[in-house]
């Protein structure tokens, strides 16, 4: 299986192999199981280099191209591996595809569709076209740090002027109680509340009004005030207007006591994947009672919050909130609970 | 469990896999140092007439299972 997948495609076996095997999920039943794959366009690299290769000869086109030029191919891919019989579909949204794949999950489960459903955030493969097209569209970061790679990925910094991209990939299991206590697993947190809010915008820019109202929503539903938030996992990529949005929206939420950190500076934006990749580093942080530093955070935009900066701190976590922002004015919010 | 409502929605497994580290223990370990693995990007199709900075996953270990 892996040796015809695409690139995308042995990143996702690999990746929800490891979440598979924790959740004990071989003991469950696999027409209860399902699979919603976060992102679209995932392997825009692999086609860039076969357009390459078959330009002067379109005849002798791999036929397999019929396959795996479309996002199904890795729902295709994964359910065969793993032998899951429940649902499955991809869902396109943009940065936030990965939280949005989470909620949908949730939703899957709740509805009684299937008592299992894994959320992954798939690895968006990008080529030089995209990397080309988000650099002019002035939302990834210059080459004014090509001598100094390590100062270019700077979110929430004076100092920064886009993001940079980072390859990744995260999957997420989700399931009621009564359905995981007969596998004997531990959970990381309890999913406590959601939001998906859209600012009916095209603009790349994000949107202050749909950030607070995300925010708003998640927390509502979690029935917890703002004060209740110990820790905040911000979208962050390090561009200019959405970092501005975000941590205005994020102190105006009276969220500035909660600690906070940005993932992004480590790990780079995985554009598809980074609301599942987020999602993981949160709960990770509460499981270790441990928050990461953020990486060239030298000159905060915003000195009001409680920024984890240059040093990982202890720091238990009870409540945390998990914050995504897409393309096409997409807005999601997660709210965990560790116990 | 005992602590869990029956209808609590639970997340009971994860996987990750990023240009820092494959799995779990990998991933937080460098998450924990701020260990980046930032540079200009190599991989076939991500350059032409100029390069881009990026982190990039080093390598894949496939797990038995998957072979």
């Amino acid at each position: 299986m892996l040796r015809t997948a695409s690139f995308s495609g042995q990143v996702g076996l690999i990746t929800i192999l490891e979440a598979w095997e924790e959740a004990k999920l071989d003991k469950a039943d696999p027409s209860r199981i399902g699979l919603v794959i976060g992102g679209s366009n995932f392997q825009q690299r692999d086609m860039v280099q076969m357009h390459e290769a078959y330009a002067d000869r379109v005849h002798f086109v791999r036929p397999t191209y019929g396959l795996t030029f479309m996002d199904s191919d890795l729902v295709g891919l994964c359910t065969e591996q793993f032998g899951i019989k429940g649902i499955s579909y991809t869902l396109g949204g943009a940065s936030a595809s990965g939280q949005l794949a989470i909620i949908q999950a949730i939703q899957a489960v709740q509805s009684g569709q299937v008592d299992i459903c894994i959320a992954m955030g798939a690895l968006m493969d990008v080529s030089y076209w995209e990397c080309q097209a988000f650099r002019s569209l002035g939302a990834m970061g210059s080459d004014r740090f090509a001598d100094e790679p390590e100062k270019a990925c700077r979110p929430f910094d004076r100092e920064r002027d886009g993001f940079i991209y980072g390859e990744s990939c995260g999957a997420v299991v989700i399931e009621r109680t009564e359905s995981a206590i007969s596998r004997q697993i531990t959970p990381y947190a309890i999913i406590t509340g959601w939001a998906v809010g859209m600012d009916a915008s095209r603009n790349p820019h994000p949107s202050y009004e749909g950030e607070v109202q995300v925010i708003k929503k998640a927390l509502e539903q979690a029935k917890l005030s703002p004060h209740q938030i110990d820790y905040v996992n911000p979208h962050g990529t390090g561009s200019l207007v959405g970092d501005e949005i975000e941590i205005k929206a994020i102190v105006d939420c009276q969220l500035s006591n909660a600690a906070i950190n940005a993932t992004k500076s480590i790990t780079g934006h995985g554009l598809s994947s980074s609301g599942a990749v987020e999602v993981i580093a949160t709960l990770l942080q509460m499981k270790e009672s441990r928050l990461h530093p953020t990486r060239n955070l030298e000159s905060p935009i915003e000195e009001s919050c409680n920024w984890v900066r240059d040093q990982s701190i202890t720091h238990h976590v009870k409540h945390a909130l998990s914050l995504n922002i897409g393309f096409g004015g997409i807005n999601t919010a997660i709210c965990f609970y560790k116990i | 469990m005992k602590k869990y409502n029956q209808s609590d929605l639970l997340i009971t497994g994860l996987g990750v896999t990023s240009a820092i580290g494959q799995g779990k223990a990998a991933f937080t370990s460098a998450l924990m140092k701020g260990q980046h693995n930032f540079g200009i990007m190599r991989r076939p199709g991500r350059q032409k007439e100029t390069s881009f900075l990026g982190a990039e996953i080093p390598s894949l270990s496939y797990p038995e299972r998957l072979s």
